[in-house]
């Protein structure tokens, strides 16, 4: 039977270093949930995510984000059949089983809404019918934090939507090394079928069925709570990420073969569940602070149990 | 208001009234932005080539046809295909009213440019669908066209037959080069794979015995007695402190600060982590190993 290690391996053979964004990858699938991936251009935010599709041998659409991009291209449209004389559905790239969305925040609010409402309701409405999206459903959507030239920012209540944002940063210099001299002869082809989308459903009924101990719940409720009232913070996260930390830990501890989360499972994911849910207010700007260091104050804050 | 406006006031006045205006002309572009889609009810959207293979420079009709459930006179909405591998000589619009709405042909004159496909893409119509009140994108099928070399349409189907051929054999190879791919595949699937062993415990080293009047022995007494949860994490905090981590410290916390000095205290700690927070029905088992380990542990101290 197959493991979700596998396509943890098959994504690291592809993907040279980066391996916070191989497991986050990985563990966003096994908990059913999506993916903010924030980095400079060429650190393979794209390939890892096309890696990931061709693992589990799902469908993989991409998705171009532009300002002149239109809900309709991404949720599909009505095409007029000429036999039939009448308008039929055409299902846009949003029904697919991993959906990379590129620059995301370079689309405007009504495109991305459109896409967020999928991610939430797994289903898209075309004219009058409303269909449900594939199973499994993953949005991985990227995001380049430094160019905010003609962006358009992603409110929080739609930033909220992603289970995970995770910061993609530079290779170290001797993955850097090794990045050159593979991928300079050749293209990268990632490893494909490593499992199917039905280990992937399995895998994730697994997860929902991991223990989950009242006080590493409580640990993963009081570090949520903490980021409410907390210094340089304007709005806390919501009671979203909660429920984000714990099915994140259940999937942590799954891909590590346990049958039972630990609080290091949610210590080492609050981070990244907590990024994009917290906004930050004008005096981390005048102080010059960073706001993940800010995170981290909050999260040694809370004791573990 | 006759005072106000005589004089130096009428100036004013005027100066206000074109300040108005301008404030208007300036909110003008957005208020048509904001209303630029019409209500429209389109029953057809058709896309159609009055010929479907052309030789090169060739010409031949694309006719777009729309009708709308609404008496329009014209039809500005509608955006006409982008063409390739053809050119555009001309178009020609027809509005043709019919009892249940309006028929627009829009019919473009193309010529092609070189042997292959003259491909066209949808022509679309943005609108709003009266019966959602939602803004929509209806489209037409895209369209290609065969641009033959033959001078006749029959010499262009021969040349589609020998495609066909091709395209036969090409499918062929590829079945066979899959149907190996696949077993090789399954091959390799079958060879026996290392196996990860997460839970397994590294042999236990020879040790230093500890000194009397161990807060582990105390602990450890502790929770032999009651067995709770609240003995548990007191066992656990021990444990962690000798590991050389402060309290509120996580197991990776203790691992980290205990390094490789003591394998066996860390597999203890491993072990009380089940303990406290493995599901009911794996507590029981990992409350016993636990307690093996910790009197193998303290054991070092008794033993020697």
């Amino acid at each position: 039977m197959i493991k979700p290690e596998a396509v943890r391996e098959a994504l690291s053979r592809t993907i040279v270093g980066q391996t916070e964004v191989v497991d986050a990858l990985v563990m966003a699938l096994l908990a059913d949930g999506h993916v903010l991936l924030e980095g400079m251009p060429g650190v393979a935010k794209t390939l890892a995510c096309r890696a990931l599709a061709a693992a589990v041998g799902g469908i993989f659409k991409r998705v171009q984000f532009t300002p002149d991009l239109l809900p309709s291209d991404i949720v599909g449209t009505r095409i007029f059949d000429q036999r039939s004389g009448e308008f039929v559905t055409v299902r846009g790239p949003l029904f697919a089983n991993i959906v990379l969305a590129d620059e995301i925040n370079r689309a405007p609010a009504k495109v991305q809404s459109a896409l967020l409402e999928g991610m939430q309701e797994r289903r898209a409405t075309i004219g009058p019918d409303t269909l449900a999206l594939p199973r499994p459903f993953a949005v991985l959507a990227t995001m380049n934090p430094f160019d905010a030239d003609g962006t358009y920012a992603l409110p929080l209540a739609q930033l909220d939507r992603f289970l995970l944002n995770v910061r993609v940063g530079y290779p170290s210099r001797e993955d850097e090394r090794t990045i050159v001299d593979r991928f300079s002869a050749a293209t990268a082809e990632p490893e494909r079928d490593v499992a199917t989308l039905a280990d992937v459903e399995r895998w994730q009924a697994d997860v929902r069925a991991v223990h989950l101990n009242e006080r590493v719940r409580d640990y993963a409720v009081d570090l949520v709570r903490a980021t409410r009232g907390a210094k340089y913070v304007a709005s806390g996260a919501s009671p979203r990420a909660a429920l984000a930390l714990t099915i994140l830990a259940r999937a942590r501890a799954y891909l590590d073969g346990r049958s039972f989360a630990v609080p290091d499972d949610v210590r080492e994911l609050a981070p990244g569940v907590l990024r994009h849910r917290v906004a930050f207010d004008y005096r981390l700007a005048i102080d010059g602070g960073d706001g993940d260091a800010v995170l981290a104050e909050i999260i040694a804050s809370v004791p573990a149990p | 208001m006759r005072a106000a406006c005589s004089g130096v006031g009428w100036i004013r006045c005027a100066e206000r009234a074109a300040r108005v205006c301008a404030a208007l002309l300036a909110l003008a572009p957005l208020i048509v932005s904001a209303q630029a889609l019409p209500r429209l009810h389109i029953t057809a959207l058709g896309l159609h080539a009055d010929q479907s293979v052309v030789r090169p420079g060739e010409s031949f009709h694309v006719t777009v046809h729309v009708h709308v459930r609404e008496k329009r006179e014209r039809l500005d909405e509608l955006v006409l295909p982008a063409l390739t591998n053809a050119v555009d000589l001309g178009d020609e619009r027809k509005r043709v009213p019919a009892a249940d709405g309006t028929d627009f042909y829009e019919t473009l004159t193309v010529a092609a440019n070189t042997v292959g496909t003259a491909t066209f893409t949808p022509a679309y119509i943005d609108a709003i669908d009266p019966a959602t009140g939602r803004g929509m994108r209806y489209s037409s099928q895209p369209l290609s066209v065969r641009v033959a070399t033959g001078t006749t349409v029959h010499d262009a189907d021969s040349g589609a037959l020998m495609r066909l051929l091709r395209t036969a054999v090409l499918a062929i190879v590829t079945v066979l080069i899959v149907l190996a791919a696949a077993i090789v595949a399954i091959v390799r699937l079958r060879r026996p794979r290392p196996r990860p062993t997460p839970s397994s415990a590294p042999p236990l080293p020879a040790r230093a015995t500890r000194p009397a009047g161990d807060p582990v022995r105390a602990a450890l007494a502790l929770y032999r007695a009651r067995g709770d949860d609240a003995s548990l994490d007191a066992l656990r905090n021990v444990l962690f402190a000798r590991a050389g981590a402060g309290s509120g410290a996580t197991f990776a916390d203790a691992l980290r600060a205990l390094g490789s000095r003591d394998p066996q205290l860390a597999r203890v700690m491993a072990v009380a982590e089940r303990a406290r927070f493995g599901p009911v029905h794996e507590r029981a088992p990992a409350a016993r190993d636990l307690l093996v380990a910790l009197d193998a542990y303290v054991g070092g101290e008794t033993g020697a």
